[in-house]
């Protein structure tokens, strides 16, 4: 399915009530994928100011969220600060 | 148990299965439908009613794969949630409730509702977004056939007063595996670090198993242990196949030391077991010298330390037996 399709399945608004349930299993989605994304990162050694910059978040905000959400084996390196 | 105790119980509890079944999804916030898969696995009389219509965990896990694998494809988005289907233990404090599955706890507790898992799954029937419902008539049912079963119910058995002492806790849990499985995994020596957390391995020496106490947590910080508790020794004082089944672990190098003690009790349910686990200190002699004139005083201070660990431990034990018989 191209972006186009996309768009016109999501923009399907004959059921809303059964849309605005997909909605929520979108952000489920997506909240899983970017778990896995920042697990993944800190696993290559980024950190988490850089993990921030590529979502477009605070260091603060990214730190908060997945700190204690990752998989604990993750060593996470300490801020040099 | 009172309200408020019995609210805090069933949050603990439903927090540590939904976030479970939430986990092999690969998501760490629980929803409503987590709260769901909690409750099928429920000891109590929400559990014993969903199981009753022939919801199995396996199907109920299934029903809620369906649902948002549907719910994105009208979407447009052909994939699923990216979990790998292994439970991830819930040792670390990162799982959060999202505002409507918060709201089905909250209502359990209100409008004159006492609380406990049979309040959450009513609140469940409820739930405004539909979720429940859907999931429920994917199931073969309906928010309406469970209701009347939860009505017809009898009052909950196990409510009645336990047989503990001071040194003892008892705990009963559904676990969706039969009798054999279970025994299978409980009376094993070499499977006890699956399930007991206090060990790290266990290995058979002369005829004997010596067992090591874990020194790091699973996120690998350091446990605290004395150095002469880290070997123990462990021995199956009863196994009484595939009913019952005693397990001793007592300190060679501090035999003043209190062993310890695991009693674990599998009896058939529909859809799986009851397992009953009764954890319990069994006292040594004690401290020598002076500290043995203190220790009747230390003893009676540390009292509801004692009681909140024995409930931590036992816990411990149920939890991670159910998590091993339903993971994979």
């Amino acid at each position: 399915m191209n972006s186009t399709q996309i768009a016109e399945a999501a923009a399907d608004t004959a059921d809303p009530r059964a849309g605005l349930r997909a909605v929520t299993s979108l952000r489920a989605l997506a909240d899983a994928l970017e778990l896995r994304q920042v697990e993944a990162a800190l696993r290559a050694g980024m950190t988490w100011q850089q993990i921030a910059d590529a979502l477009g978040v605070s260091r603060q905000a990214v730190h908060k969220k997945y700190s204690k959400r990752i998989d604990p084996s993750i060593v996470v390196p300490r801020r040099a600060s | 148990m009172n309200r408020v105790s019995r609210i805090i119980a069933t949050s603990y509890d439903l927090t540590v299965a939904a976030s479970e079944e939430a986990s092999r999804f690969g998501v760490r916030d629980i929803e409503v439908e987590h709260v769901l898969l909690a409750l099928v696995l429920d000891d109590g009389p929400a559990g014993r009613a969903l199981r009753s219509t022939g919801i199995t965990l396996h199907a109920a896990r299934k029903a809620v794969a369906d649902q948002q694998r549907e719910q994105l494809a009208a979407l447009g988005i052909n994939t699923e949630l990216p979990g790998d289907g292994r439970i991830r233990p819930a040792f670390q404090s990162g799982h959060e409730w999202t505002d409507r599955a918060t709201k089905l706890l909250s209502d359990s507790g209100s409008h004159g509702r006492k609380g406990g898992t049979e309040a959450v799954l009513r609140a469940a029937l409820v739930e405004r977004s539909g979720t429940i419902e859907d999931l429920l008539r994917r199931l073969g049912t309906t928010p309406g056939e469970i209701a009347s079963r939860l009505d017809d119910a009898p009052d909950d058995p196990s409510s009645g007063p336990s047989a503990d002492g001071r040194l003892s806790r008892t705990r009963t849990v559904f676990v969706p595996a039969p009798v054999d499985a279970v025994w299978d995994l409980v009376a094993d020596p070499e499977q006890l670090p699956e399930w007991d957390m206090n060990l790290a391995r266990v290995r058979a020496e002369h005829h004997a198993w010596i067992g090591e106490t874990r020194t790091a947590a699973p996120d690998g910080k350091r446990l605290k242990v004395r150095p002469d508790t880290v070997r123990q020794a462990i021995s199956r004082t009863i196994a009484d196949e595939p009913r019952h089944v005693t397990w001793e672990m007592s300190y060679p190098d501090a035999p003043r030391a209190n062993r310890r003690r695991i009693a674990i009790d599998i009896a058939p349910a529909p859809g799986g077991s009851h397992v009953t686990v009764r954890f319990a200190w069994v006292r040594g002699p004690g401290p020598a010298g002076l500290r043995r004139l203190v220790s009747p005083l230390t003893r009676f201070l540390a009292r509801p330390v004692v009681r909140i660990a024995l409930w931590v431990q036992v816990t411990a034990l149920t939890s991670a037996i159910s998590r091993t018989l339903r993971d994979g």
